[in-house]
């Protein structure tokens, strides 16, 4: 029977479904359009024409973060004819070569040690721009490999038969099989537990590994809590720089694009050593991303002796081939890597 | 369901010992009832004699054993099937009560130091958290972005699972053609997709919404299809003796008596869109609830790992209620039939 109270109420059901699914459609509408606005005014001057520079979100601190606040680099490079897309963030650096992979993002920031895998594999992204360490004893320590405070642990020669928490293919596993080799300890006799930095900070504090190497956020965090540090990396021969890397294609039809990327980099490290304050907490003060009491110091002080990034030489073939021949070594890395095919020269002419 | 089961129940036992009694009085073939009256018979042989009534009426449902203690003739109303609605104010209270506790457990845990900071932040922590993100504006536009991506992939898959279902459920063709790719689908992780769809779809809002809808189709799937299925077919015959055929059938009969499952579909599909959130927003994403999580970790702020739990148990609970809300505007009857 129909009565109509009952087509009132099946009325009212359908409307709302209909305006919910209509608020949805127009809000994800919204979203999509205002990125094609901005790119159309560029015209094709000269090197550019037309390249996208695609870079992954800076998050809320560093040059880039300044640069996309500022909208330094959209600037820069239309007047070479090419615009800038910022991308969304990445929980883990193997999500971050998926993005590579498929070419949502196409220039690339990290340690050698983590893309040497995706290098060893695939002919896309080369290095053209490395960063020297930082040597300064100053500076502070920006990783360390830690044990609890109570542990028994002195000395690097004492993990044997331990567990030590390191992040696969990258960083952590680099410095780890460094100091151990360092220490004269092999280093099937020491467990390496693969897990990702946030993973590696639960397992540490909860005491499920003896130890760990904390790298970038991990390390002041867990320093904070207490944790005894063994070594640094700053006390190794380590060879592992910070290097940017970008996709082969941007490299090859718009080298200029990807040189005023670098010069724009360049230019505001160098202002980041001199006015750090201005670098951290750029776009909130507040929430997740912000940094405040003993941590915005240590990041100022860290901006202060930061090395500024220049171009790759051939040169510098020899960090990729150290830092692959540990890996290779312990059979991190099943093949080798050349050099030469992972290395652009970018550096004009003149 | 139920409901119709336990109202057909009662035909067949009324039926049973009028048939029986005459049967065991006339023929002298059963030994063990032949002579003996009604109650020695129920005692010796229980299955034949007594029985069809009594056990029966016992496994439908111990109301139906009334009728048959009763003479007949001596007409009973039937009791009130449905439970007594209960007060709103006792039911919210007791609704609340659980989650209230183990509220209180938590802030007596972290406050009293029982339970340290680093394993779980205290009320405070996260409340603070909690101003932050509101302060800022973040709160609103991560929920925003969250809603927009999951409502459209909850939107696509769930519409693809429903057309799938009902026409698995309506047709044997139907089924032959999809049940098995499904149940083969259903099996399949979509958290192992991520890879393989970042390669089709880029790390865009595309591949996060695709990833939702693939994530809604299974369970949207499989509950309008045992929806369709349960369908009456007294009622669909019923249906079709007023002449109702194809769609109209299909939309005025047979989607309103699934509409239970369907709705309890759109439940599963809308808490599993929040799992393909937090999947999907690892990647790619400036904005969102599961970028949230992603934040947290990365920045070690267990305040936010906690809240981001906070937000989604708020959302778990809303869902609920809304779907409630569709519940009683969609099945207005429901209350009347349903066993409780």
């Amino acid at each position: 029977m129909w009565t109509s109270r009952r087509r009132t109420r099946v009325a009212v059901a359908v409307a709302v479904a209909a305006l919910s699914v209509a608020a949805l459609t127009a809000a994800c509408g919204g979203a999509g359009t205002g990125k094609t606005t901005a790119a159309a005014a560029a015209g094709a001057e000269s090197g550019g024409g037309g390249a996208v520079l695609k870079i992954k979100d800076p998050g809320n601190a560093g040059p880039l973060a300044v640069a996309k606040k500022e909208g330094i680099l959209e600037k820069r490079l239309a007047e070479i004819g090419a615009k800038v897309e910022w991308g969304g963030s990445y929980a883990s650096f193997t999500a971050t070569i998926d993005a590579v992979r498929s070419g949502s993002i196409n220039v690339l920031e990290g340690a050698i040690s983590p893309v040497l895998g995706y290098l060893a594999n695939s002919e896309d992204i080369k290095i053209f721009a490395f960063t020297d360490p930082v040597t300064d004893p100053a500076a502070p320590q920006t990783d360390g490999l830690v044990v609890r405070p109570d542990s028994p642990v002195k000395s690097v020669k004492d993990l044997v038969g331990r567990q030590v928490a390191v992040n696969k293919g990258g960083r952590g596993e680099y410095l780890l099989l460094l100091a151990l080799q360092e220490a004269g300890v092999p280093a099937d006799q020491v467990k390496r537990v693969y897990l990702n930095p946030d993973q590696g900070a639960s397992a540490f504090a909860t005491g499920k590994v003896d130890a760990w190497w904390a790298i970038v956020r991990a390390y002041p965090e867990a320093v904070a809590k207490g944790a005894r540090v063994l070594v640094h990396g700053r006390d190794l021969p380590d060879k592992d720089l910070n290097m940017q890397a970008a996709r082969v294609e941007l490299l090859k039809e718009h080298p200029e694009v990807v040189r005023v990327y670098l010069k724009v980099l360049r230019e505001l490290t160098a202002e980041a050593r001199q006015n750090p304050e201005r670098f951290q907490n750029v776009f909130l003060d507040q929430g997740p991303t912000a940094v405040s009491g003993p941590r915005l110091a240590e990041e100022v002080a860290k901006a202060r002796y930061a090395a500024v990034p220049r171009f790759a030489t051939a040169a510098d073939g020899a960090f990729v081939t150290d830092v692959a021949g540990i890996f290779q070594k312990y059979g991190v890395l099943p093949g080798t890597v050349n050099p030469g095919d992972v290395i652009f020269d970018l550096k004009p002419a003149a | 369901m139920t409901l119709e089961g336990v109202a057909q129940a009662p035909p067949t036992p009324t039926e049973g010992p009028a048939a029986a009694s005459p049967a065991a009085a006339s023929s002298a073939a059963a030994p063990p009832i032949a002579g003996s009256p009604a109650v020695t018979s129920s005692a010796a042989a229980p299955p034949i004699a007594t029985s069809p009534a009594i056990t029966s009426s016992a496994t439908a449902s111990p109301i139906a054993t009334s009728p048959a203690a009763t003479p007949p003739g001596d007409l009973e109303p039937p009791r009130y099937l449905g439970s007594p609605r209960r007060r709103p104010a006792v039911s919210t209270a007791v609704r609340g009560a659980v989650p209230l506790l183990l509220v209180t457990a938590w802030w007596y845990g972290t406050g009293s130091g029982a339970i340290s900071p680093d394993v779980l932040a205290g009320p405070g922590a996260v409340l603070g958290a909690l101003g932050e993100l509101v302060a800022t504006g973040q709160l609103g536009d991560y929920l925003l972005a969250s809603a927009r991506r999951a409502g459209l992939g909850v939107l696509a898959g769930g519409g693809i699972g429903l057309l799938l279902g009902v026409v698995a459920g309506l047709s044997a063709l139907g089924e032959e053609l999809i049940d098995p790719t499904m149940q083969m689908k259903r099996a399949v992780p979509f958290l192992a997709l991520v890879p393989l769809f970042i390669s089709w779809f880029g790390v865009e809002e595309t591949f996060k919404v695709v990833l939702i809808a693939v994530a809604a189709v299974g369970p949207m799937y499989a509950y309008s299809y045992l929806g369709v299925r349960g369908a009456d077919r007294k009622t669909v015959e019923a249906a079709r003796g007023f002449g109702l055929t194809g769609p109209r059938l299909v939309l005025g009969v047979v989607i309103p008596t699934a509409l239970p499952n369907i709705l309890m579909a759109l439940r599963i599909c809308l808490s599993v869109s929040l799992t393909g959130l937090i999947a999907a927003e690892q990647i790619g994403a400036t904005e969102g609830i599961g970028y949230l999580v992603t934040l947290a970790q990365q920045y070690y702020r267990s305040d936010y790992m906690v809240l981001c739990i906070l937000i989604y148990a708020v959302l778990g609970l809303l869902i609920d209620l809304a779907i409630r809300g569709v519940e009683r505007l969609a099945m207005p009857w429901r209350g009347h039939v349903a066993a409780r």
